[in-house]
């Protein structure tokens, strides 16, 4: 036994050690192409994407920032490194290093206001060149300020709203549902969107628990029998729920999206009995009551189309049945949904 | 039970002792003239694939431009006053990567979940010959959910300029 707990420890620590440890590729041979122009050929070394610099074998360490294209046995794997796409006219491996561009201070001072004064006292070598006063690489457009007018265009809901269709297979618990069974029903729901990651969704929905078929009537009177009878029950389901959504990939304009939610709502359970007797009397009336529900759900919508998508989840009605004495008893409606919605 | 606890936290112990930075470019020669430092506008080096919505803001970025100034005037080795130009030096950087996470998803979940994270390259460049004379990559994390997602920049500025003084500081003693 103490050797099992070791060896669990062991995994366990493992594990840990494994999910915190940095992100490095093992050493392999990179052609760099640096911003200064510098090219970097048949370098050994390893990439390390927790501080996103590329360590070298012979002690340099050249950070993401610095490279603008990558190359790995001729392919080029800048984009899957670095996250951003090589420039198109990249110049090819063999071009010789451009000594001229960069400034290095050589013998005189280029400003004359700003020249250090013990410039002539300086060595005159210094330890390696300096190319990063060559000119920087491509400049994406400025940071985006929150008051812009570009800002609240990028955090425009992709949709509007939205219209679902489904059905859902649900599995009602609890003493208040005893008898009940599981089954097919539908829903109905509409979605607005409130911001590009908060929406709001009313539903109706038929839940599709049913009475269990070993519910029967029986005749108290033995001179009566029941010649027919036929019980049934609906649960239909009315809410409201507030919904965080995020969409897998919005740069795209997909519509594809996982979102959660939680709401509230009412449960309205109605019994119907009919039944024929043999005095020739029958019966054919319906009961219900209606409680208070919470909801909870979670899913995920999967775009097909630019505005149709299939949307898959779970769903779970938490219903007050009764409070006594500060007690409160609930009852459970589990569903499993799928179903077609419509985003405008 | 006890040695599950004690090995996890000795890994978490040996992981929290990785340095939130990696040096690219050492300071090699003591700064010549300490009259001011500028700090030029940060470089979107984000991943193309970014989310537009989740990129950092205009006001973001300048919240990191004012704690490395405060981080700058807090350092008393350092005596280098944060100017808007005409300065020998000027700190230039770069975002690499930058989740903005969620205080909210820290508190209701934790885990990693929500957690606020930068990679920058941050570089201190001599605007006389435009060489640098000191450069690394610098990451921040938030995971607390007490603290601000703004934090980590913080934590970059502070340790940049920490750096960028403890080198200083060994190159005048020599």
């Amino acid at each position: 036994m103490p050797r099992l707990r070791i060896a669990f420890s062991l995994l366990v620590a493992l594990l840990l050690l494994l999910g915190f440890a940095p992100s490095a590729v093992g050493a392999a041979i990179f052609t760099l192409q640096l911003a200064s122009g510098e090219t970097l050929e048949d370098v050994t070394g390893e990439i390390d994407q927790q501080y996103m610099v590329v360590k070298l074998d012979s002690g340099r360490t050249v950070s993401f920032a610095e490279i603008t294209a990558i190359r790995m046995g001729g392919v080029d794997v800048t984009r899957e490194i670095l996250g951003r796409s090589a420039p198109e006219a990249a110049p090819e491996a063999s071009e010789p290093p451009k000594p001229p561009e960069t400034p290095e201070a050589p013998e005189t001072s280029e400003t004359p206001e700003t020249a250090p004064p013990e410039a002539g006292s300086e060595p005159a070598v210094p330890p390696e060149p300096a190319p990063e006063a060559a000119p920087r690489p491509e400049e994406k457009p400025p940071w985006v300020s929150k008051y812009s007018e570009a800002y609240r265009e990028i955090h425009q809901p992709l949709w509007r709203w939205g219209i679902k269709a489904g059905a859902n297979y649900s599995t009602p618990t609890g003493n208040y549902y005893d008898g009940f069974t599981s089954g097919p029903g539908y829903d109905f729901e509409v979605w607005a969107a409130l911001t590009h990651n908060a929406a709001l969704r009313a539903g109706v929905s038929r839940s599709g628990a049913k009475l269990d078929n070993d519910l029967y009537l029986i005749s108290l009177d033995p001179g009566v029998s029941i010649l027919s009878q036929d019980l049934g029950a609906r649960v239909m389901r009315y809410y409201v729920a507030a919904q965080a959504y995020r969409h897998l990939d919005r740069a795209s304009g997909r519509l594809s999206m996982w979102y959660l939610y939680a709401g509230l709502g009412a449960v309205n359970t109605r019994l119907s009995v009919k039944a024929r007797f043999s005095d020739g009397t029958s019966i054919d009336t319906s009961t219900g009551e209606t409680k208070f529900l919470m909801n909870y759900g979670a899913g995920v919508v999967i775009a097909a189309t630019r505005h149709l998508g299939v949307d898959l989840g779970g769903h779970v009605d938490q219903v007050f049945v009764e409070s006594n004495n500060n007690a409160t008893s609930f009852a459970w409606i589990l569903d499993l949904k799928a179903g077609l919605v419509a985003l405008f | 039970m006890t040695r599950i606890l004690l090995a996890i936290a000795l890994v978490l112990a040996v992981s929290g002792c990785s340095k939130p930075y990696v040096i690219t470019t050492d300071l090699s020669d003591p700064l010549t003239d300490q009259s001011c430092v500028q700090i030029a506008e940060f470089r979107d080096l984000l991943p193309e694939d970014t989310d537009p919505d989740s990129r950092p803001t205009a006001e973001d970025v300048a919240k990191f431009k004012t704690y490395l100034a405060e981080e700058f005037a807090a350092r008393r080795h350092l005596t280098m006053a944060v100017s808007d130009a005409g300065c020998p030096y000027e700190v230039q950087g770069s975002l690499l990567s930058y989740t903005k996470g969620s205080g909210w998803m820290r508190f209701l979940v934790g885990f990693g979940a929500g957690d606020s994270k930068v990679v920058t390259e941050l570089r201190m460049v001599d605007t006389r010959d435009g060489s640098t004379v000191f450069a690394g990559n610098f990451t921040g994390q938030v995971s607390s959910w007490a603290d601000s997602g703004d934090k980590m920049f913080k934590m970059v500025s502070r340790d940049f300029t920490k750096q960028l003084e403890k080198r200083a500081r060994a190159l005048l003693e020599d």
